[in-house]
């Protein structure tokens, strides 16, 4: 999305303001305590989040809402109990936002699997409610496509490679030059036309330039180095940035990484210096360490900060970020198509990386040697995870999964078997399973 | 000593009591006739599921505990830790026989006596006798002993922090400019002894050493045979192997009849490399079995030491919300269930238990192969062992 986009967006989007601060007045007194951080920062980020998560926050509200008192007190009142059992006026809990220190009273407490199971009570009970009035409005999605890319340079064993996915995807062969040029890959995949006897009137690229056109939240690239993202931000046959696609590449937020470890490595150890630091990184103004394509995006740059500071956003290699980046736009975003590309990472040096894992290669002047087999285990096991993440949500009950491993010429395909690719006859080419992946996005909805 | 000098050592986490440096014979007082005449020692490896482990996808990564150890061994398969999954609780419920709740990051100690302070304490044993030898960095100094009431450090473990070390090490180098020398072993070694004198370095956290000038020779002997040890060796470098060596040589030197080493490499898991993860199993897999020959060629040890292996958890399952291997706090059955493994003298014959046990059925059960009380604790002794 471009800054005008956002704008325009933001404008929308003012009215819904006005509604959710009465609505979130309107039920304040009735959530309990353990509650409020959820809902106040949601709504204090209300700038930030994605028009999913807009939407979701008013519906939940406005489910609360249209409760009457008795029915809201009922919803929570087991947990209110546990709050009391758990004796959490006496924590100095924060309402305003969640915090580490919080959180790890919790976890500490005797009643946490139960208030966690209590939890997950009432939002299913919400989440039902708000699933009902969905339906009355039901609109038909259009498909869905998670692509995965692995390099050729990482080495797969053809039989084991596939063995955690599930036994209703199908490995299929392709061919395909490669020589271990990342940049071609690319380009053949998303840059080929299409192919006779499909449906696709352009390239995949173009399928997903349009649908990318649609809503700024959209069309997500996921890069564990520089060859998806270098490409979708202009190259070769097209040398500017395909609009609308959101670019998150590992290697070009270096810089971005690098000033949020370097706060973190400040920190004490213990929680309330952890929450003091996380304090510090969510005021800075990160623009200067963002890389051009996210610089003037504000809710991108949020997305990013978030992505550090949250789970295991201090990931400092470029696999797991491409996997967590992905879980994390699926849950806040529900992207119609994501594509994550893997890379590799460097063996841990001896000696320094018992210490520092981010900067070894300034501080410790042997070579950087990277590992290929390590890295293709963690590829095989983080697209897996990829996968799973998406699952969770009923908006990806019909996507489309497709994983191309270019060292063992193998795409695996999970989805609904009605899909374009199913009875090609193999080994697919490159542009045959592009102006496939076209087809599948250009479906009418 | 007096009481500020006791609680700079103890602040700086490796905890040698004045007695220890004054009666290093002592340490060994086994050989005189004045310790138990059983051994235990207690390794606890950080989070590791049983996928991974003792599972039939998991057996090729751990050949030494399922193929050498575990056919010898006495083995709980369904082990269940019911307190808080994170390394200091975790740790601390085995070591108290209570499930604890403290600050997940070592800031306070248990609230219960440790195994540690009832064996001193009621056996009237010098601090030789029990060691803590740990990786993890969520551990500090205070896990050797508790706050509980007629305990406390004075009947605590000594708890040595070795990763600390070579972490000490490295952010010296670095913020001396002396980054050319870590790619050199020698070097390498040189900046480790460095630290164990004493010379002027800021730790990351705990500070271990930097009482290391106070440091008694014969302990300052022991750990720097065990950092030459890790520098000569042709094996990965790493906090786990460090750890191994810093445990052998205190076992060689002091010859504690309770001992505790915790090896964290699989913590890796965290910054969500699997292959890393899967090479710290690797790791801890040759350690556990290179532990047990040790105990088997050690004349201290041999014949009359019970060998404890068990995870500190599981981590969460696959597709779980909190993100599978790379944590530990989805309180699932794959993050909660776990094993345990007994070899040596009270192993008794081998055999597979499969009624279910909690962790903190191990403080009891240690103290009854030791000869001593946990009034405190909340577990049951685990009859099987025995003999």
């Amino acid at each position: 999305m471009n800054t005008q986009d956002e704008s325009r967006t933001n404008r929308e989007e003012r009215d819904s303001v006005e509604t959710l601060r009465r609505l979130k007045k309107g039920i304040s007194q009735d959530l309990p305590t353990t509650f409020q951080p959820y809902f106040n920062q949601q709504v204090h980020s209300w700038d930030f989040l994605f028009p999913y998560e807009r939407q979701y926050l008013l519906e939940v509200l406005t489910y609360l809402d249209q409760l009457s008192p008795d029915q809201r007190l009922q919803l929570f009142a087991p947990i209110r109990r546990l709050e009391k059992a758990m004796d959490v006026r006496r924590w100095d809990f924060s309402v305003r936002e969640q915090t580490l220190e919080d959180a790890s009273l919790l976890a500490r407490s005797p009643y946490y699997f139960k208030w966690r199971g209590e939890v997950k009570k009432a939002f299913d009970q919400i989440d039902r409610g708000v699933e009902e009035d969905k339906k009355k409005h039901a609109k038909r999605l259009p498909n869905r496509l998670i692509l995965m890319i692995y390099p050729a340079c990482l080495p797969f064993d053809p039989a084991t490679m596939w063995k955690r996915w599930p036994g209703t995807g199908k490995a299929m062969h392709f061919d395909a030059d490669i020589s271990g040029n990342e940049r071609k890959f690319v380009e053949d995949l998303f840059g080929a036309r299409g192919h006779a006897g499909t449906q696709a009137s352009g390239t995949l690229l173009e399928s997903i330039a349009q649908r990318a056109n649609g809503s700024f939240a959209d069309v997500w690239a996921l890069d564990a180095g520089t060859a998806l993202s270098k490409f979708m931000l202009g190259a070769g046959g097209h040398p500017d940035p395909v609009p609308g696609v959101t670019v998150l590449s590992f290697e070009r937020l270096k810089s971005f990484r690098e000033n949020f470890l370097k706060q973190v490595n400040t920190m004490s150890h213990n929680l309330s210096s952890a929450d003091q630091i996380y304090n510090q990184i969510r005021k800075e103004d990160v623009s200067q360490f963002c890389p051009p394509e996210i610089k003037d995006r504000p809710i991108i740059r949020e997305v990013v900060r978030s992505l550090f500071m949250n789970g295991n956003g201090a990931s400092v290699w470029g696999n797991p970020f491409v996997q967590w980046g992905a879980s994390e736009v699926f849950r806040r975003a529900r992207p119609s198509v994501l594509i994550g590309y893997f890379g590799t990472r460097n063996k841990p040096k001896p000696f320094t990386s018992v210490a520092v894992f981010m900067n070894q290669n300034k501080v410790n002047p042997l070579p950087a040697v990277k590992d290929l087999p390590g890295s293709a285990i963690d590829a095989s096991m983080l697209s897996y995870y990829l996968w799973l993440s998406s699952t969770r949500y009923s908006e990806y009950q019909n996507a489309l999964t497709v994983c191309l491993a270019e060292s063992i010429k193998t795409a695996y395909i999970v989805g609904p078997t009605s899909n374009p690719l199913q009875g090609q006859t193999q080994p697919l080419s490159l542009a045959r399973i592009s102006s496939a992946l076209s087809e599948w996005l250009s479906a009418p909805v | 000593m007096d009481v500020s000098k006791r609680a700079f050592l103890r602040a700086a986490g490796l905890l040698v009591a004045e007695e220890i440096l004054a009666r290093n014979a002592l340490a060994r007082n086994d050989r005189n006739g004045k310790g138990p005449k059983n051994k235990v020692i207690l390794a606890v490896i950080g989070g590791v599921r049983r996928h991974e482990t003792f599972s039939l996808q998991g057996f090729q990564n751990i050949p030494h505990l399922a193929r050498e150890l575990g056919p010898q061994s006495l083995f709980y398969p369904e082990v269940r830790n019911e307190g808080v999954t994170a390394h200091f609780n975790a740790i601390s419920s085995i070591l108290t026989g209570t499930w604890q709740r403290v600050g997940d990051w070592g800031e306070d100690p248990p609230t219960a006596p440790t195994v540690f302070e009832y064996f001193r304490k009621q056996l009237h044993l010098p601090p030789g006798e029990a060691w803590v030898i740990a990786s993890n960095k969520a551990l500090t100094d205070l896990i050797g002993s508790s706050s509980a009431h007629g305990y406390g450090p004075s009947f605590g473990a000594n708890v040595v922090l070795p990763k600390q070390l070579m972490i000490n090490a490295v952010v010296n180098a670095i913020s001396a400019r002396k980054n050319q020398e870590l790619g050199n072993r020698k070097k390498i070694q040189a900046q480790m002894e460095e630290m164990l004198q004493g010379v002027n370095y800021e730790g990351l956290g705990w500070n271990v050493f930097d009482a290391a000038d106070r440091l008694d020779p014969h302990v300052r002997a022991t750990i720097r045979k065990a950092v030459g040890d890790l520098v000569r060796g042709k094996g990965p470098m790493t906090g786990d192997v460090l750890t191994f060596f810093m445990a052998r040589e205190i076992m060689r030197k002091f010859a504690p009849s309770l001992l505790m080493v915790n090896f964290s490499d699989v913590e890796v898991a965290h910054f969500g490399s699997y292959s890393m993860h899967l090479a710290g199993l690797h790791t801890v897999d040759q350690l556990c079995s290179e532990l047990w020959q040790e105990v088997k060629a050690n004349p201290d040890y041999a014949g009359k030491t019970t060998v404890i292996i068990l995870p500190e958890f599981g981590r969460d399952a696959d597709g779980s919300s909190t993100n599978g291997f790379f944590n530990h706090r989805a309180y699932d059955a794959s993050c909660r269930s776990t094993w345990l493994m007994v070899l040596g003298a009270f192993a008794g014959r081998p055999r597979i238990v499969r009624r279910p046990i909690r962790q903190i059925d191990l403080c009891p059960t240690v103290a009854e192969l030791l000869g001593f009380k946990v009034p405190h604790s909340r577990g049951a002794r685990l009859k099987e062992l025995g003999g």
